[in-house]
């Protein structure tokens, strides 16, 4: 699990920092593979962060006045952070001082993140996977912490099964956090535009062809206006069909919190919720790979059920034999 | 477990505040808990990074808008030349953040009227303040690169160099250089059929200066 969330990480910062590895590692055979570059999206560092000048509309900690984020821009801090954390990733992963590397992971990726974010747009992308680093911060250090406070204060917090295992919490609040950022979207919808955004939705078509025109601005590969054209005049032409899909895609978003129930609904709905992301994607042309990550490692735990299909046909052969 | 968590019948005896305070407490030491206090504080704060109510599509209107860059020889390529997306240049102009807003609050300052509304040269203003910032953040070392033809593909798929007519390379350094328009597109819906309609913002010169026409 925590390996599938720390490439995830590592691919989210690799996209912000300065490069550290030597460009003739990306010249070896196994990495200038189209397949692996396209597939795996290894490729040089992007080092988005060198093209922040200045904060305009600060956004979490950047409201703060003692902190200037604009130091990350520095190359050579770049550099220094993209080895700090790698080494906390390769510690986080090893499962070595847990709760000092994930929180040193945390900042780094909420500090890069933020400023990301508090040069005038706001980018969505990341968020699930800082939020989730939070999460599990806050499951390392939670019991750490609150073993100090008065008998009187611990009666608000939550209270675990004491036998609980430290790892189990860790699990536990990661999936909080990546059900709480769905539950959150579908309540906004919600919120905003009670029954109307079911309604109204056919008019995700107009959304189809601003979305897909942007996309070919951005290269300007021309059959990423057509298709947009496709789409959206298929949904203009079926408004009761696109009605059922929004709406069912909403429900899911809604009532993403029944994934904490156990494993078979984690996967249920991580796998759910999988489908959506693609589904926007292809649609849209709106991609979000890092919830798609995090969803797979965290909430479909591929290892643990390809385990039990092993462990089940093994039964099954030994008791056959008998 | 305490004594009043195994006696219903206590609960009778207390009053109606200490009723609610224990149930108060019963959620608070819910595991699950968590999940409510964390939706509670992102609606609350908004945008606050890590923490995001996340309003995008939370409603849908039969328009829209976006914004594209492009120079004399038409649209330009926003990723590869300004490493932005398209949506970003979006966002940077119309987002409670973005240029027009900060040039809507300068002017209702400046006028003292609350009710002021943006006319076409603020617009320009903003669209000006927009391209600066997109030039200014295209990293030196990039001027160098040279940029590819996506509608012209190699035999394997991929997007061929792009040259001058005299065959010297197209770099980025050629179009950050160059005037550049900020047009914006606005699309509407009438139940199946779709129209867009461009509108020029600004042109700015390599000095990034308003150039009137």
């Amino acid at each position: 699990m925590r390996l599938v969330f720390a490439i995830a990480i590592y691919l989210s910062l690799r996209v912000m920092l300065p490069e550290i590895v030597p460009p003739e590692v990306f010249e070896s055979p196994v990495l200038k593979n189209e397949f692996v570059r396209d597939t795996l999206k290894i490729r040089p560092s992007d080092h988005k962060l060198e093209t922040f000048k200045k904060i305009k509309g600060p956004t979490g900690i950047a409201h703060l006045k003692f902190v200037d984020l604009t130091f990350l821009t520095k190359h050579s801090v770049g550099i220094a952070l993209h080895w700090i954390a790698l080494g906390a990733l390769v510690a986080y992963v090893a499962g070595l001082v847990l709760p000092v590397s994930t929180l040193i992971i945390f900042l780094i990726h909420c500090a890069i993140f933020t400023l990301n974010n508090s040069t005038g747009s706001t980018h969505h992308g990341y968020q699930i996977l800082t939020i989730t680093l939070l999460a599990q911060t806050c499951a390392l250090w939670f019991p750490i912490l609150f073993g100090r406070l008065p008998e009187k204060a611990r009666r608000y917090l939550p209270r675990h099964d004491p036998d609980l295992h430290r790892r189990d919490l860790f699990v536990y609040y990661s999936q909080v956090a990546i059900a709480g950022c769905y539950v959150i979207a579908g309540l906004s919808k919600v919120l905003r535009s009670h029954v109307k955004w079911i309604i109204d939705s056919p008019d995700v078509s107009v959304q189809i062809v601003k979305s897909h025109s942007q996309k070919y601005y951005e290269y300007l590969q021309p059959e990423w206006a057509d298709k947009g054209m496709t789409y959206a005049t298929w949904i203009a032409e079926n408004p009761w069909l696109t009605r059922i899909m929004l709406t069912s895609g909403l429900l899911l978003e809604l009532f993403a919190f029944l994934l904490l129930i156990n494993r078979a609904w984690a996967a249920g709905i991580g796998i759910s919720l999988i489908l959506m992301h693609l589904a926007i994607g292809e649609l849209m042309g709106l991609h979000f790979p890092q919830n798609i990550q995090a969803d797979f490692g965290l909430l479909v735990n591929a290892p643990f059920w390809l385990f039990a299909v092993f462990a089940f046909v093994g039964f099954r052969k030994k008791t056959a034999l008998r | 477990m305490t004594e009043s968590e195994t006696d219903p019948s206590s609960n009778a005896e207390l009053s109606k505040p200490q009723q609610i305070h224990e149930k108060f407490l019963g959620f608070c030491k819910h595991p699950a808990s968590i999940l409510v206090w964390f939706c509670l504080i992102s609606l609350i704060v908004k945008e606050q990074y890590p923490f995001s109510n996340y309003p995008m599509y939370s409603g849908w209107s039969e328009r829209t808008y976006y914004f594209y860059i492009a120079d004399e020889n038409g649209p330009v390529q926003a990723k590869s030349v300004f490493k932005v997306s398209v949506p970003t240049i979006k966002k940077r102009f119309s987002s409670d953040k973005g240029f027009a807003n900060s040039v809507l609050k300068e002017r209702r300052e400046a006028t003292g009227n609350d009710k002021y509304k943006l006319t076409d040269e603020d617009y320009a203003e903003a669209g000006r303040r927009l391209l600066k910032q997109l030039r200014d953040g295209v990293p030196k070392g990039r001027l160098d690169s040279q940029l590819k033809d996506n509608e012209n593909l190699d035999a394997k798929g991929k997007p061929t160099p792009m040259f001058h007519p005299d065959g010297s390379p197209l770099l980025v350094s050629d179009i950050v250089n160059r005037n550049l328009v900020l047009v914006r597109v606005d699309i509407m819906r009438k139940k199946t059929e779709f129209s867009s309609e461009p509108k020029t913002i600004v042109t700015t010169d390599a000095d990034n200066k308003i150039v009137t026409e």
